[in-house]
């Protein structure tokens, strides 16, 4: 579409005038590149967007302003081009001035552009240090406590998806020590965070499944009913919710799960989802 | 030249890239001046010998993305190591042949059975999972039989090469204990031909990652960094006469600065980043040398010479600037002046011709190339301020120019067209680690970004 | 909080792929030109309408064949107000710009309920001055003059000084210029390949300004010359010998 109207423009332009116009169709044919590059440089960014980054923000909005002002000037030249036809005087060397500022407004955006995706770049390289480790002895590289100290860290300050791989890790190098069951229910706390319910219903399942005797498998299994509730899985939630009051009468979750079960089971009010807020 | 030609110089350069980048070049004929040597690199107190293990990856579980992603990080890591001069790089073919994780995997009789000691070995996990890249890595004490220090570095699975310099800056900056930061994470701004126009580009120091940085289709020439990277001044064509430009790094916005319809070259913002030194033409017809705030703001001439005077550089006091003024009669020579421009100093008593002189960071040299007259060809030299000492630095078969200073003093980048069209080259001060970093296109005038001052560091 | 800045950039681009659909449709709904205010006068039956006036006026009313000037025009009571000798229907009052070739009278007629009336104006066409010196050829156009006349001035290395062959050159640059005084030019000032590009930069422009100089002394007007320096950026030849550098070392004449 964009084509057919650039394509449009620059008819109007040749229909209009003396061979001197060929050094104004370059201008627009270079304008219409450069406004196609600035597009897919907008993709990129979106694109590399992806996580909490605070300070961008008024960069964005400034680039906001620069492409509505760069509206405006298209404007003009568009009633410039109007009046061109129409039989108005109007002088070839000031619209070619008007194409000309609206090129170095582009250039200028497309090098805000690449300024903003290159300072995205640069935050994501992130390095923390290792704790020195005593010598000889537990030389085991990291130890599991360590590892677990990080990942819980990691967790609780919100960096979910590097708190996720961690406990991963954790898992796999000591799939047998003392946290890991603790490990595989913060996978699964990680991905609720996230609202990422298919994979947190899978991980609180693990729990369930692969460390049937710890003490995480109430807590487990409350998440578990929460999350499918989430999803609108009524029935599977009540019944991880009976299982916990049948189960682990003492644990505190027995009480949450209590009241989640009356409020599911009156019917008069529908069940709320548990969204959680995401920052 | 004709197509052809450019193209078999392309083939040949390369063939010849992955030779010069191992091989170290022989110092070239030094031309001095004094009897004494001035001693160019300093070395710590005892040399270091650092053995890099390639890293491994962190799982079982093969996959093609992470061995190419590990090939790139042992690679890089190993440039940057050799690069940075500290290092006697302890060669790969005499490591044990089994691969090293944690500490337990060093067996230390093996190590102690190498012809030489080494000092420092690195090792480390390389992962690749859910888009997330990981690596672990540690620096292990040979004499100590200890961990000195570790870190765990992430980012994309594209950022392989930017986690591998972080870890180059971290080794650097702790086995020279804190006196010497890291260049791995350094920019060079330079002005690239590919086409009809010269746009500003910024890369890595090692000629990866080439981005434009202008996009307007004319000639843009002579970048400058402000401090700590805040700014990239340059000249661009873009309004058909030659007119500074200053934008903002951070975020590519421009500043103000006024335009002048006439000439104006050679930027070169202060140290403390509120003044900017440039070249501009005067009702007589000549250039002198101007200083003005960095929106052009409260503006001076400081040469006020029927010369002219061009090319400055600012001192890092910010209390003198070097320039290049053919004052002198006939051709251009390098002169100091205070910031103010009084107190004018000649530097070489020979003549000869020299230009785009560059302050070292310490203060303590200047930068240029220089020919005898009429000669076709530069080459880079050094001055010492206050003595006057000379030291050539280049000795090609080409032109070499336009000398530009690392951030930490020890390394140089300058144009050459030793193998046809101008390109990049980057070395240790006394020649050594020479490496051509581009080949695309014509590639002239660098500029040597400054450290970053980074968030992500702890 | 991430999907209020995801949707900023969404608004981003948005906004972009608006200002192009923008223009397309500011182009394909284009509002005609401005039509002429109709004053509808409802004509009372017994009450008898006022006459219609106009006025008509050209300035300047005198020009030379190939400029243009403009017609101002005012009216009152009037439906229909139209101009001959070309210009058609027009608004009430208003201006218009003309550019005849031979010396016209401008009649504007204005009716109205009330009847009509006209006012005239004439402008006078003088041919071209003619040329001073009487050597012109009326029939080469400016840009071939150019071609065939304007010669660049030529330096010796380092230097930007007039040497004897550049003055001649100039010099006769200075005449062909004052045969055709529309001309305007624009200087590059050029060095070789062998400086420095940073100094040469500077050294172009000082040959550019030596030559405008030059030409400023032998009386051409300072606002129809411009100075530019390439430096040594836009070569002429690229041979390493002797001959091709002094080719480069040029003050270079190009037409504006």
């Amino acid at each position: 579409m964009k084509r057919t109207i650039l394509f449009c423009l620059l008819l109007a332009l040749m229909s209009g005038g003396p061979s001197a116009r060929a050094g104004t169709k370059e201008d627009l044919m270079r304008l219409s590149a450069d406004v196609l590059a600035l597009q897919n440089q907008l993709r990129e960014l979106d694109k590399a967007y992806g996580e909490k980054i605070e300070g961008l923000r008024s960069l964005i909005v400034q680039l906001n302003d620069q492409v509505a002002k760069t509206n405006m000037l298209v404007n003009k030249v568009s009633t410039a081009l109007d009046n061109q036809a129409s039989g108005g005087r109007s002088n070839d060397q000031a619209l070619l001035q008007e194409i000309r500022a609206i090129s170095t407004k582009m250039d200028d955006s497309a090098t805000r552009i690449s300024a903003l995706a290159q300072q995205i770049a640069d935050l994501k390289v992130q390095a923390k240090s290792i704790n020195q480790e005593p010598a000889g002895g537990a030389n085991q590289g990291f130890s599991a406590d360590t590892l677990y100290k990080q990942a819980y860290q990691d967790l609780i300050s919100g960096n979910f998806g590097l708190a996720t791989e961690e406990f991963t890790d954790y898992l796999k190098r000591f799939p047998t020590g003392s946290m890991a069951a603790a490990a595989q229910s913060s996978i699964g706390e990680a991905y609720y965070s996230q609202n990422k319910f298919p994979e947190a219903i899978a991980a609180f399942s693990r729990v369930i499944s692969d460390y049937a005797s710890s003490d995480k498998v109430a807590t487990a299994l409350f998440k578990r009913g929460r999350a499918r509730l989430a999803m609108q899985d009524t029935e599977n939630a009540i019944s991880d919710f009976k299982d916990v009051t049948k189960m682990y009468p003492t644990a505190p979750e027995t009480d949450l799960a209590k009241i989640e079960l009356q409020t599911l089971g009156t019917g008069a009010n529908k069940p709320k989802p548990p969204v959680r807020k995401t920052r | 030249m004709s197509f052809r030609k450019i193209l078999l110089f392309a083939l040949l350069l390369s063939c010849a890239l992955p030779v010069l980048r191992t091989q170290e070049q022989s110092p070239p004929t030094i031309r001095t001046n004094s009897s004494d040597d001035i001693i160019l690199r300093p070395i710590p107190g005892e040399v270091i010998i650092l053995a890099a293990a390639d890293v491994q990856p962190a799982s079982a579980e093969k996959s093609g993305e992470l061995a190419e992603a590990i090939k790139t990080f042992n690679q890089v890591l190993w440039d940057d190591l050799s690069f940075s001069g500290f290092f006697t790089m302890a060669g790969k073919s005499f490591y044990p042949p089994y691969p090293i994780v944690r500490a337990e995997d060093i067996k230390y009789e093996d190590w102690s059975a190498l012809p030489f000691k080494v000092t420092y070995l690195t090792a480390g996990t390389l992962d690749l999972n859910g888009g997330v890249l990981r690596a672990e890595l540690r620096i292990f004490d040979m004499k100590q039989h200890v961990m000195s220090f570790g870190q765990r570095i992430g980012g994309d699975t594209d950022q392989v090469r930017a986690v591998a310099h972080r870890w180059a800056d971290e080794i650097v900056y702790r086995l020279t204990a804190g006196t010497s930061m890291g260049i791995a994470r350094t920019k060079i701004a330079y002005s690239s031909r590919r086409g009809n126009a010269k746009e500003i580009y910024v890369m890595d120091y090692d000629g990866y990652n080439q981005q434009a940085f202008t996009h307007n289709g004319s000639n843009n020439l002579f970048p400058n960094w402000g401090a700590e990277n805040s700014h990239l001044a340059f000249v661009s064509f873009r309004t058909g006469k030659p007119e500074i430009n200053i934008y903002s790094y951070k975020d590519g916005s421009r500043v103000a600065f006024p335009m002048f319809n006439t000439f104006a070259s050679t930027p070169a913002i202060s140290p403390d980043g509120a003044r900017v030194v440039f070249s501009l033409r005067t009702p007589r017809g000549d250039a002198d040398l101007f200083v003005s705030n960095l929106d052009g703001s409260d503006r001076r001439n400081i040469t006020n010479n029927p010369a002219i005077d061009t090319s400055p550089t600012w001192a890092p006091s910010g209390r003198q600037i070097a320039f290049a003024s053919d004052r002198a009669g006939g051709s251009s020579q390098i002169f100091i002046c205070d910031s103010d421009g009084s107190n004018v100093q000649r530097i070489m008593k020979e003549g000869g011709d020299a230009d785009s002189p560059a302050w070292s960071p310490d203060g303590k040299w200047l930068a240029f190339h220089w020919k005898p007259h009429l000669s076709t060809n530069y080459d880079i030299y050094i001055a010492e301020i206050g003595s006057g000492k000379i030291r050539q630095l280049t000795n090609s078969g080409g032109s070499d120019e336009s000398p530009a200073w690392s951030p930490d003093g020890r390394h140089i980048a300058f144009q050459s067209n030793r193998n046809g069209t101008p390109q990049i080259y980057i070395m240790l001060l006394d020649g050594s680690q020479l490496r051509m970093i581009t080949s695309q296109g014509s590639n002239t005038s660098p500029a040597w970004g400054g450290y970053f001052r980074r968030e992500s560091d702890n | 909080m991430r999907r209020t800045r995801y949707s900023l950039v969404v608004i981003a681009l948005f906004a972009l792929s608006l200002l192009i659909t923008l223009t397309g449709c500011h182009k394909k709904v284009a509002p005609p030109p401005p039509a002429p205010t109709k004053t509808e006068t409802p004509a009372p039956p017994l009450a008898v309408a006022p006459a219609p006036t106009v006025s008509l006026t050209v300035s300047p009313d005198a020009i030379e064949a190939g400029q243009s000037t403009t017609l101002s025009w005012t009216s009152s009571n009037a439906t229909n107000v139209t101009i001959d000798n070309g210009v058609g229907t027009v608004e009430s009052s208003g201006k218009r710009t003309v550019s005849p070739s031979a010396s016209t009278t401008y009649q504007a007629r204005a009716t109205g309920a009330g009847g009509n009336t006209v006012a005239q104006a004439r402008v006078t066409v003088t041919a071209p001055q003619p040329a001073v010196i009487p050597t012109v050829n009326p029939t080469v156009s400016d840009a071939l003059f150019f071609e065939q006349n304007i010669k660049d001035a030529y330096f010796d290395y380092d230097q930007y000084n007039i040497r004897p062959d550049a003055q001649s050159a100039l010099q006769a640059d200075a005449r062909a210029l004052n045969q055709r005084p529309g001309i305007r030019i624009t200087i590059e000032g050029h060095c070789d390949e062998r400086g420095s590009e940073k100094y040469n930069l500077a050294l172009g422009d000082r040959r550019a300004n030596a030559a405008k100089d030059f030409l400023v002394g032998l009386g051409i007007s300072a606002g129809r010359v411009d100075t530019v320096s390439y430096g040594k950026e836009k070569n002429e030849c690229e041979a390493h010998t002797e001959e091709c550098w002094q080719k480069n070392r040029r003050a270079h004449v190009v037409m504006r």
